[in-house]
């Protein structure tokens, strides 16, 4: 099974031959990687941890505790907070981590006139869009990672509001609110 | 070809080039010389399309696009190479982007001046960086290979050398415009010298034309420049008779 993985990745790795997609010989390449992946895990853990809070919050005030008896009881007529306002900033770190990763095109580009001026020789390339593409695929495909990490958090996050919340308490139109 | 009609670049508070019109036929090595700032190196960035001009800059007749871009390659003392790659791999690099690259070239010259093959160039010295820019740009199998003070941190034993295979290597269809203060040193082997002031072509002449009349490059280019030759006498007796 790992020997088939290999193989396959081996196949996809020079199909694609991912080195067209960086700058030739750009040292911060590594770091700049391995800091993407902590900035993402942080950033996911942040969001579960913000939203987890803000619902269990949300979801509590829904009920009354008999102090007697230990147990809770649903308030009459309680309604949940709209998923849009418990969500609240819980992607904000994964858009920012996006932005910051938008932000290493720039610091490529000018990497390229460090040391030496190899940007004069990505520009006479015959290739149209050379340049923008060792420039800008790493960073632009790590935005996207955050943004589909963003997406599937909000679905995540989306599905534990409506499994989790009783359905009297649910008010219409609550995947409708958040993009208004 | 290369064809400039009347390109003139604008800096803030500065005019780098005005009104340049020139023709670089093929099979030529062309000398582009002035002081510091007269426009040689916006001549060359103008002609790759690296800075933005008012006028017409074509190749063959065509503007220079990336359809066509790959027929001029481009040293230059900032070196255009990656720091952190070793010659093998700028081969294996320009191969791929270059249809036209000669390995046959590129071994022979690389054999030439003893350089590295599997060192990272920022490890060379400023002399073998220069002579692996240049070593590129005649590999690329480009037709019009431009040369923005290929020599700047070279000994004079090397660029003469370098001359030399220069000539040597050429092929009939191969035009070099080499930009550089070093006159007297290229003046046997360049066939045609443009001089350049304040962003203007002030002299444009063919280096037969100049032994025609007798005259020497050097000579040309003082004439042309309104070099006084009693400038020095002059500026000394005036210090030591101040001094007095």
């Amino acid at each position: 099974m790992y020997a088939e993985y290999i193989k396959l990745r081996e196949k996809l790795i020079k199909k694609i031959r991912p080195e067209r997609f960086g700058l030739p010989g750009y040292d911060p390449e590594n770091r700049e990687k391995n800091n993407f992946i902590g900035w993402l895990a942080f950033s996911v853990f942040i969001s579960l941890v913000f939203f987890v809070g803000r619902y269990s919050n949300s979801r509590d005030r829904l009920y009354y505790k008999d102090y007697e008896t230990g147990e809770k009881f649903l308030w009459d007529g309680a309604i949940m907070t709209d998923f849009a306002d418990v969500l609240g900033w819980s992607l904000a770190g994964l858009f920012l981590t996006a932005a910051i990763c938008l932000s290493y095109i720039i610091i490529r580009y000018n990497y390229l006139n460090k040391e030496s001026k190899s940007i004069y020789l990505l520009r006479r390339l015959p290739q149209r869009g050379e340049l923008f593409r060792r420039c800008a695929a790493a960073p632009l495909l790590r935005a996207a990672i955050c943004l589909v990490f963003a997406f599937v958090l909000l679905l995540l996050y989306f599905a534990i509001y409506m499994i989790a919340t009783p359905d009297q308490c649910l008010a219409p139109d609550q995947w409708a609110k958040i993009w208004r | 070809m290369i064809e400039l009609k009347n390109v003139t670049k604008k800096y803030p508070g500065k005019t780098a080039l005005k009104d340049v019109s020139l023709q670089l036929p093929r099979g030529e090595i062309v000398g582009l010389f002035g002081e510091n700032g007269a426009g040689k190196t916006t001549f060359m960035k103008s002609i790759l399309g690296f800075i933005r001009y008012d006028g017409e800059i074509t190749l063959d007749g065509e503007p220079i696009t990336t359809k066509n871009i790959a027929k001029i390659s481009f040293a230059t003392s900032e070196h255009s190479f990656f720091p952190n790659l070793s010659p093998a791999m700028h081969k294996a690099f320009y191969k791929e982007h270059f249809p036209t690259f000669s390995d046959k070239r590129f071994d022979g010259l690389m054999k030439f001046f003893e350089l590295p093959p599997y060192r990272a160039l920022k490890n060379f010295s400023t002399g073998q960086k220069n002579q692996f820019e240049v070593i590129l740009a005649l590999s690329q199998g480009a037709d019009y290979i431009l040369m923005d003070e290929p020599f700047a941190g070279n000994d004079v034993f090397n660029r003469e050398d370098f001359y030399k295979v220069l000539l040597g290597i050429l092929e009939p269809h191969e035009t070099v415009i080499l930009s550089t203060h070093l006159i007297e040193e290229v003046s046997d082997f360049v066939g045609r010298a443009i001089l350049i002031r304040e962003g203007k072509i002030v002299g444009d002449v063919s280096t037969s034309d100049l032994e025609d009349q007798n005259m020497s490059l050097m000579d040309y280019v003082k004439q042309t420049y309104n070099y006084r030759a009693d400038r020095v006498i002059r500026a000394l007796s005036q210090i030591t008779d101040e001094e007095g």
